[in-house]
């Protein structure tokens, strides 16, 4: 009787321990009632075992006659803490579920608003080449006209292609975002100009391109991000002559390392009004300022860079001469 | 001889059980949740040898069963230290 008296005792010491340290840390875990619940289920065994040390250690039997049903309460006890902490993980998992599903349908409001505004107008402009040779009135103006009709017809594709481009991208960037390495800026930036340089071999473009090397912390992504500034630059851009300067020069905010770099051009600019606004895609009536998808993904990209963007106007107080595009990347 | 109350108990043990086992799997989100079950286990051990000492062997079984609680309240007070080690992280369960 003693033995088993002085086992109780310590159990009863554990189990009170239990509850020290449950109540101790309690603060951050689990919902109101789980922790009602597992306090209730220690203080029901604890019961239990202080009536069971009483009783073999000979010092009082006074809570014979009721352990037992206090005792019936300890299963149940454990049941409703495990059962209101499924509970409660469940509604956790709905309300992220919906919240999941509530994005998806935003993706899907966006990519339709996309694809009948953008698509839209690409085809519209299609169609628009298509007017200029019905209209010609003989061969001879027909032929003068093919030309530029050509032309404008693979702009328009170059358009579509960067838009699927961008779309894709942006779905990489939600689902599975490239890991951030070093990568080197005069590198990209030389191979993607001679990319846009290709495909607009039809217009005249004079680009200036860093001739230092800098090295910044980006990913793969960084090409789409020049890709779309060079691509905004020509499509906005209504001189004979195209000219982008792109410059790339240290910076420091608060000690940390950056590479600023500046895309330069001539082309129609950015009001003021609208210098904060161009990052969020949205429905414009005037399709010169309508930028679409590729600022938004540019900024997303930046975003994920830890870095900064802002337009500026290319001559300070005059938009309508160009606009400097300004990102800041940390370096690496 | 088996006391009602002891035997009520013990079923309320294995009712417990069965609806754990059947969860375990959602259960295994709470950090240490083997701990916790084997806590569980022992404790409804204590309750079996309880309801079979009225039967054969009393003086030993009732030894036993006190063995097992201790047994469980050392699991407990284990999971206790588990799980408050790791409250660093996520938080469960939170009332928002």
């Amino acid at each position: 009787m003693i033995l088993i008296g002085i086992i109780d005792f310590f159990i009863l010491l554990l189990t009170l321990c239990s509850l020290g340290i449950f109540l101790v840390g309690w603060r951050s875990q689990f919902s109101l009632i789980t922790r009602l619940s597992l306090i209730a289920l220690f203080c029901i065994i604890s019961f239990y075992y202080l009536s069971n040390f009483l009783e073999w250690s000979g010092i009082s039997d006074i809570f014979v006659s009721i352990e037992d049903y206090i005792a019936m309460l300890a299963p149940l006890a454990w049941f409703f803490f495990i059962y209101t902490y499924l509970q409660k993980k469940d509604e956790k998992n709905l309300l992220e579920n919906q919240e999941s599903l509530k994005e998806a349908y935003r993706y899907t409001e966006f990519y339709k608003d996309l694809f009948t505004h953008d698509i839209r107008n690409i085809l519209q402009n299609i169609l628009l080449a298509d007017n200029i040779i019905e209209q010609s009135n003989d061969n001879q103006n027909r032929l003068d006209n093919i030309n530029e009709v050509f032309l404008l017809v693979k702009e328009q594709v170059i358009r579509g292609e960067n838009l699927i481009s961008n779309v894709t991208k942006l779905s990489e960037i939600r689902n599975s975002p490239s890991p951030i390495q070093s990568v080197d800026i005069k590198n990209v930036v030389s191979k993607t100009v001679e990319k846009i340089k290709n495909l607009f071999e039809h217009r005249k473009i004079i680009v200036q391109i860093p001739n230092q090397k800098f090295l910044v912390k980006a990913n793969d992504l960084l090409q789409n991000v020049i890709e779309n500034f060079l691509f905004n630059a020509i499509m906005h851009n209504k001189n004979e002559t195209i000219e982008i300067l792109i410059q790339a020069l240290r910076y420091k905010i608060n000690q940390t390392p950056y590479i600023k770099i500046e895309f330069i051009d001539n082309g129609v600019g950015i009001p003021d009004t609208r210098k904060q606004e161009i990052f969020i895609t949205r429905e414009e009536e005037e399709s010169k300022f309508r930028t679409g998808l590729g600022l938004s993904l540019i900024k997303k990209i930046i975003e994920n860079y830890e870095g900064k963007i802002w337009v500026e106007d290319r001559i300070k107080g005059d938009h309508s001469k160009g606009s400097n595009f300004i990102i800041l990347i940390p370096e690496a | 001889m088996i006391q009602e109350n002891e035997l009520i108990t013990f079923i309320l043990c294995l009712g417990a059980l069965t609806f754990f086992l059947i969860n375990y799997s959602k259960m295994r989100s709470l950090p240490a949740s083997l701990i916790f079950i084997i806590s569980f286990i022992l404790f409804s051990m204590g309750w079996f040898f309880t309801v079979i000492e009225g039967i054969i062997f009393e003086e030993i079984f009732n030894l036993i069963e006190h063995v097992c609680y201790i047994c469980s309240s050392l699991m407990m007070i284990i999971w206790s230290l588990i799980f408050f080690k790791k409250r660093g992280g996520n938080d469960f369960n939170r009332d928002n």
